[in-house]
């Protein structure tokens, strides 16, 4: 038996925000010796996209802090306005980057190089209409049954 | 590549630690090239809650990392993980000390480009794996 450690992922969204932590994690996994894998799912499936347009948005997220203390008094209405999407993806990627957090193009290449595999939900490519060549190299189409050969085996199973 | 987003006025292709790495230089670190002997910038790998990147300079720079390389215009580049003991969005402020991470053995992990500046009389970049 194997003593490497095994950590499965299943990522079933497909916003910046929840981008970062199945790459984070499995990047600082696979690169301590866990073997690794994560299962897109659903919008999870556009973290697997050739060109990443990944947003985040204010309207029905009451936990995201915002500016000037806005997410006290600015009324949840106001979140939907036009515009408001893209002005809080931009402000959402800016801070990342003063913070020197790298990207989230970065942080998928760094799970690629560090042998993690990326299996995509097949049902989820027919089902939204999507192309194969829509989405990056060196990945494994699947369902959940190929998915559960190496989750059923792992030390840790985390749903994101 | 990143790197284009910085429009480098000049580029090197280079191996460190066994893969390609293409070293960018914007005008300014150009013009100063002769400056380079001597100069060592570290590419550090934060591994934490958020993984985080930064290109630190000579004394800052510590060790030689998972793997270096002396280049042909005197400068000294490497590449270091690294983690720390808590999870501290200000950990550069706050000097937590910064331990090499144990990167496994075959695991590749390598930067792809590196940015090269000079600004106010200090050598900076960035550096990156897409």
């Amino acid at each position: 038996m194997s003593d490497e450690k095994k950590l499965a992922i299943i990522a079933t969204k497909g916003t910046l925000d929840w981008a970062y932590p199945p790459f984070i994690l499995s990047s600082t996994a696979a690169a301590l010796g866990y073997e690794t894998e994560i299962f897109f799912t659903f919008y999870g499936l556009q973290l697997l996209k050739k060109r990443l347009d990944l947003k985040v948005s204010p309207l029905g997220n009451p936990g995201m802090p915002m500016p000037m203390g806005m997410d006290k008094w600015f009324p949840v209405l106001g979140t939907a306005i036009p515009g408001m999407e893209f002005v809080m993806t931009v402000m959402m990627k800016k801070k990342m980057a003063s913070k020197g957090v790298a990207s989230i193009e970065d942080l998928r290449e760094l799970c690629l190089e560090a042998e993690v595999k990326f299996v995509a939900c097949q049902m989820t490519v027919d089902l939204f209409d999507m192309q194969p060549n829509d989405f990056i190299d060196n990945l494994e189409f699947g369902g959940a049954a190929t998915f559960f050969e190496f989750a059923g085996e792992s030390d840790i199973c985390l749903y994101i | 590549m990143e790197l284009d987003n910085y429009r480098p006025y000049n580029r090197q292709q280079v191996e460190l630690g066994g893969q390609a790495l293409v070293v960018g230089y914007s005008r300014n670190a150009w013009s100063k090239i002769h400056l380079l002997e001597g100069l060592h910038l570290q590419m550090e790998l934060l591994y934490s809650c958020l993984v985080r990147k930064r290109v630190v300079a000579n004394k800052q720079a510590t060790g030689m990392g998972l793997c270096h390389l002396l280049m042909d215009n005197g400068m000294t580049i490497s590449f270091r993980p690294v983690v720390t003991q808590h999870c501290d969005v200000e950990v550069y402020q706050t000097g937590q000390p910064l331990v090499d991470l144990p990167i496994a053995e075959g695991k590749k992990i390598r930067p792809r480009w590196l940015y090269v500046d000079y600004r106010k009389g200090q050598w900076c970049g960035e550096f990156g794996f897409a």
